[in-house]
């Protein structure tokens, strides 16, 4: 009994493991997607000057 | 005529593989060297019964050849990398499936050659007759190499570009190649029992499968490979 | 410009999400309940439903990368290739997830953690491919080059697969017989494979998604860097 309770624990946790990084990892994109357009977006005048590399 | 200018092209290219090595001898030697160190570590390992030894030689004496021969595989698009040929090879006008051929015949050709040197150190060292039926055997030991040289041939092409390819290549190759040497292990047990199995046909027939299967494959796909 | 592309899927991405849930909970309810004990086993037996769902899935996942690999190779469009990555890590998981139910049942049924047996011989085969087509695929970083690498490799994998099953399965002398099931068990089977299937493309889809949206970002990075100190560069002169 604990054997099959181990094993089906086991694959929940893999499972549910990398779902989870799937879908923190999504949010953090999404956030950041989100950033660079507003900041795209935004006129030059109102931007920080910024030196070019 | 077309068939005939790419069957000259084709023996133009294996006879400038072939004539590299025997000159240059950039993978032959550390091939036959490495697969002469695992044959003796193999056989000193397995101290057993005569009976025994001759069913487990066969699996052994694949796997030696296995291993010294990806070092050759590894070898056959290394050397064209490293000194630029690669490029050059690209702009040849002949299809990409004749240049798969080329080398595919250029590896069976090095997998021969360990064979020629490996099994009589095998024979010599644990006494395992493996040459008592050297038909089958050498059927055996034909269809191996073409399964081997086709899918290796293929590989190496593909990893010769990348970084630790010599690791890469022996990675992947193993696990692709399992057939093959279940196949030819237990179809040489089979042989070296002495007994005319119906089972024996069934492991050729897997072989030839492979064999075909692979070839077709690696002519196909042998163009995506060399795209860069 | 346009608002950024992310939040019109996230409903439907969500909905989907709850069916699969709801799916695989129902499976795990008729696993733990419904399915009879069987007699020889025990309870231990319900591995079973686990382990032939995610064998499965390693198998599909496989014949999946190798035709998205194929048509990446055909069209070479990035899309496919990003199918083609979600699927090679999904059905790593579920590659790994069959050695390790295997396992567990050879321990149950046999005494031992480990058997040369045809089923346990394949799937650890199966896991080395995986493996090693994601550390090839790891280790290249030009896009383009990894699914062009990763689509040779997958095609071979899918052409491979079937050889080495039929291998296996005559080195141990096992010759495949369906075995007597109660319909009942059926049942419970039948809806394990169908939930988990579910679970694992679910899965698929969102690291798809994560890999698309991760060339997105890539792609706005370099315009947003472009546009704060110079005038805004087109992609194509980006690229």
């Amino acid at each position: 009994m604990e054997t099959l309770l181990a094993t089906y624990a086991i694959a929940a946790l893999a499972v549910g493991a990398y779902a989870a990084r799937l879908v923190i990892g999504t949010g953090r994109l999404s956030r950041r997607l989100r950033q660079l357009h507003t900041q795209v977006d935004r006129k030059p005048e109102q931007l920080p000057a910024k030196r070019i590399a | 005529m077309r068939a005939r200018e790419s069957v000259r092209s084709l023996w133009w290219l294996i006879q400038k593989d072939l004539t590299r090595e025997l000159r240059a001898q950039n993978a032959w030697p550390g091939m036959l060297l490495l697969g002469l160190v695992l044959v003796f570590l193999l056989a000193t390992q397995i101290n057993l019964p005569l009976e025994q030894k001759t069913r487990t030689v066969g699996g052994l004496l694949w796997l030696s050849i296995f291993f010294a021969g990806t070092l050759a595989l590894e070898r056959s698009f290394a050397n064209e990398r490293d000194t630029g040929c690669w490029q050059a090879l690209n702009l040849y006008p002949v299809d990409s499936s004749l240049l798969f051929l080329a080398k595919m015949v250029v590896n069976i050709v090095s997998l021969a050659v360990l064979e020629i040197v490996l099994i009589p150190a095998f024979i010599v060292l644990t006494d395992v007759p493996l040459l008592a039926r050297p038909g089958p055997m050498l059927l055996i030991a034909a269809l191996g190499n073409i399964c081997f040289a086709s899918i290796g041939t293929l590989l190496s092409a593909l990893t010769a570009g990348l970084r630790f390819r010599g690791g890469m290549l022996a990675l992947l190759l193993l696990p692709l190649v399992t057939p093959v040497v279940l196949a030819a292990a237990e179809a040489t047990r089979i042989v070296l029992a002495g007994e005319v199995d119906p089972e024996l046909w069934q492991w050729v027939r897997l072989l030839a499968v492979f064999a075909v299967v692979f070839t077709i494959a690696g002519a196909l796909l042998f163009e995506f490979v060399m795209e860069e | 410009m346009n608002g950024p592309p992310v939040d019109r899927c996230s409903h439907v991405t969500i909905a989907a999400g709850a069916v699969v849930a709801c799916l695989v909970l129902t499976s795990l309810l008729m696993i733990f309940f419904i399915a009879p004990t069987e007699s020889t086993m025990g309870d231990v037996q319900r591995i079973v439903y686990l382990h032939v769902s995610v064998a499965w899935c390693g198998l599909a996942a496989m014949v999946a990368m190798g035709c998205c690999g194929a048509m990446y190779l055909l069209r070479r469009r990035i899309e496919w290739d990003f199918w083609s990555q979600a699927a090679s890590e999904v059905g790593w998981l579920c590659a790994t997830l069959t050695l390790i139910t295997g396992s567990a049942w050879a321990h149950e049924a046999w005494g031992t953690w480990w058997t040369w047996e045809p089923r346990l011989t394949s799937s650890l085969v199966l896991w080395i491919m995986y493996a090693g087509i994601l550390l090839v695929r790891s280790s290249i970083e030009d896009p383009h080059r990894r699914g062009r690498v990763g689509a040779v490799l997958a095609i071979i994998g899918v052409a491979d697969v079937p050889l080495v099953l039929m291998a296996t399965r005559w080195f141990r002398g096992v010759h495949p017989i369906a075995p007597e099931m109660d319909p009942q068990m059926r049942l419970v089977l039948l809806v394990s494979v169908v939930s988990f299937t579910a679970l694992f493309a679910y899965l698929i889809v969102l690291r798809r998604r994560q890999l698309e949206l991760s060339e997105l970002a890539a792609e706005s990075e370099s315009s947003a860097s472009c546009a704060s100190g110079m005038p805004r560069l087109s992609h194509s002169q980006l690229t």
